[in-house]
């Protein structure tokens, strides 16, 4: 695969100290969720991502790879609020509301 | 001597099994992938059979105060569990300095908590209490953003690289249990706003750190004191310049 930018939500809000977990990752802290936002350059470095947040004992949300040249999308990360969590509908961010179709299936877009 | 590290693969624990496993002793990095996990007790009975020593350096990775709370006291209430069943003769625990002084602090309550449990074990043990790591300076700076501008109080404190706090609770695992907390910080002492405003100017980011006595570092309003390591602490070598310049050049 090619470097590609991928948002990795975890479920909880994570400590700051974890803002490094993740080599080459940014960490938003959202009320319910947590996202990593970063350039991930291959599939062997995905799934070191994934293992060090299972390692962490997290639970993850969702794994999402972002279309290309959509660094709007960077500064609002998707909470992934609307993913089988309607409890906690009400601690959705509404950022993201209006691109979060397109965020949430990339593939449709290329 | 054989030791187990919960957290092995975290940022202390991989560099303490590390300095362990230089040093040629038989260390076992626990972690859930190695199927260990101290929060369920899962794995660990196998895991500190025949062990010397366990070394807890696991941190919560989540921030409110309730999960906080659960991980800490959980965690180490299956760790003496089981070592109290295998006849492990040495509990060593990283903590942090201002533990049992900042009860605003949810994350300082539960650290607090931690030692209490291990204190009230009756099982040997040595705790080693460490300032805020300098691999910390990113994300403090980030949890206290608002539109790009930092805002952290000027409060005195000496922050330690993790490469020493390894180094120190290395040292404790090997050694015969103090049943007491050891103190370790760094070299100098420093404004936690400065502490940031460096770490962002020699990683090129160009937010703004404002001076606010009343921002709150880990949800509780700290000044020189609260961090400040006890008179006894030992004191670690490696500068804060020096470790930027290896990690930001």
């Amino acid at each position: 695969m090619e470097p590609t930018t991928y948002q990795i939500c975890v479920h909880g809000r994570l400590s700051e100290r974890l803002a490094a977990a993740l080599e080459g990752m940014t960490l938003h802290s959202g009320p319910v969720n947590t996202v990593f936002t970063g350039e991930v350059k291959d599939q062997s470095q995905l799934f070191g991502h994934l293992d060090r947040l299972r390692d962490l004992g997290l639970e993850l949300i969702s794994v999402q790879p972002q279309p290309q040249g959509a660094s709007e999308y960077l500064a609002a990360p998707d909470f992934g609020e609307g993913i089988g969590r309607p409890t906690e509908i009400g601690g959705v961010p509404t950022l993201s509301r209006a691109t979060k179709s397109s965020v949430s299936r990339p593939g449709s877009q290329q | 001597m054989k030791i187990v590290v919960i957290g092995g693969r975290g940022l202390i624990g991989s560099k303490v099994a590390a300095q362990l496993s230089a040093q040629g002793h038989d260390v076992i990095a626990a972690s859930r992938r190695s199927g260990v996990d101290s929060l369920t007790g899962e794995g660990l009975a196998n895991a500190v059979a025949g062990a010397d020593a366990l070394v807890d350096t696991a941190d919560s990775p989540l921030f409110d105060d309730e999960p906080v709370m659960h991980f800490f006291t959980t965690a180490t209430a299956n760790l003496l569990a089981a070592e109290r069943e295998a006849g492990v003769k040495h509990h060593v625990a990283l903590s942090v300095v201002g533990a049992q002084v900042m009860p605003d602090s949810g994350y300082n309550t539960a650290k607090a908590a931690q030692e209490n449990l291990i204190k009230d074990s009756g099982r040997p043990y040595s705790i080693v209490r460490a300032t805020p790591f300098y691999e910390f300076v990113l994300g403090l700076a980030d949890s206290a953003t608002d539109a790009d501008i930092v805002r952290l109080p000027h409060a005195l404190f000496r922050p330690i690289a993790a490469d020493d706090v390894a180094t120190a609770v290395a040292r404790a695992a090997v050694r015969r249990p103090i049943n007491g907390v050891t103190e370790i910080a760094g070299p100098e002492a420093m404004g936690m706003d400065d502490f940031v405003r460096f770490g962002l100017a020699a990683n090129a980011d160009q937010r703004r750190v404002v001076t606010d006595a009343q921002a709150p570092y880990f949800g509780a309003v700290i000044d020189d004191q609260t961090l400040a390591p006890d008179e006894n602490a030992t004191i670690f070598a490696t500068r804060y310049s020096d470790w930027l310049d290896t990690h930001f050049a």
